[in-house]
């Protein structure tokens, strides 16, 4: 019990993030969803760089492995999940910087997973825009995890000097 | 080394899509609707030998078409008759053939 209560307090804004992560992205995709549900269909322009266009996503990063049979796709929801356990297990090995960058995609990939348990697709309708170059339509999980590995190659070539 | 570990937690845990293909994702799944089968290659059916004989079909048939002149000529002799009796005077083609509708 000891042991518990010392992860715990080791990791607790650890753990803060996570849940904050996880709740703002579930948050954001419950307005979304709330939008779609009323009007049967989302296309927003905010203003000439941002429109909300909900897009769903059956594959992983850049609409890679999108699979229309529903073993490979299960399998690959499978994939993940052992990934974000792995990217858990390094979080609570880690010391404190690296902490929030581990935290931040496990928020984040926990926000998409239940979206692929759920909606078997992933919500994505952030599509950022410049003269009609459009970026990858992507989430709020998708910020925070790119934030996430950007701050663990950061520290990364900062501890390498 | 964790750099790369680090890209690929990216590329499997991050969901973005592009406009493109997140709009055209619906109708790739419908390809196969119209999908144009391929020519099967001719063969022939298991119960092939069983199949009747063509002599018996024909007299059925022949029967069939000789009734069905049978018909013909008795619609056309009424027919002239009808002409008879209208030039006569006593009722016109189309009555005829409008009582022999509703006689049927």
């Amino acid at each position: 019990m000891r042991y518990y209560n010392n992860i715990i307090k080791k990791n607790f804004l650890g753990f803060f993030i996570i849940c904050f992560v996880f709740f703002l992205d579930r948050s954001s995709k419950a307005l979304v969803i709330s939008y779609y549900d009323k009007t049967g269909d989302l296309y927003l322009r905010i203003n000439s760089f941002l429109n909300l266009n909900l897009i769903w996503n059956e594959g992983i990063a850049f609409g890679m492995f999108s699979f229309e049979e529903k073993y490979y796709y299960n399998s690959l929801t499978i994939f993940i999940f052992l990934i974000t356990i792995i990217i858990f297990w390094l979080m609570l090995k880690s010391t404190h910087p690296q902490k929030l960058g581990y935290a931040l995609i496990i928020g984040g990939s926990f926000g998409n997973i239940t979206d692929r348990l759920y909606y078997s697709s992933v919500i994505d309708f952030i599509d950022l825009n410049y003269k009609g170059f459009h970026w990858f339509v992507f989430n709020v999980a998708d910020i925070f995890i790119s934030l996430g590995v950007l701050i663990l190659i950061f520290l990364e070539f900062r501890l390498k000097k | 080394m964790r750099i790369i570990l680090f890209i690929l937690i990216f590329c499997f845990t991050i969901s973005c899509q592009s406009v493109k293909e997140g709009l055209t994702s619906d109708k790739k799944k419908n390809t196969d609707e119209f999908l144009v089968e391929k020519k099967r290659p001719l063969v022939i059916p298991p119960n092939y030998k069983d199949l009747p004989k063509p002599d018996n079909n024909n007299t059925d048939n022949m029967r069939n078409v000789s009734e069905n002149k049978n018909d013909e000529n008795e619609f056309l002799s009424e027919l002239k008759k009808s002409e008879i009796n209208s030039k006569s005077g006593n009722s016109s083609v189309e009555t005829i053939i409008l009582k022999e509708i509703n006689s049927k």
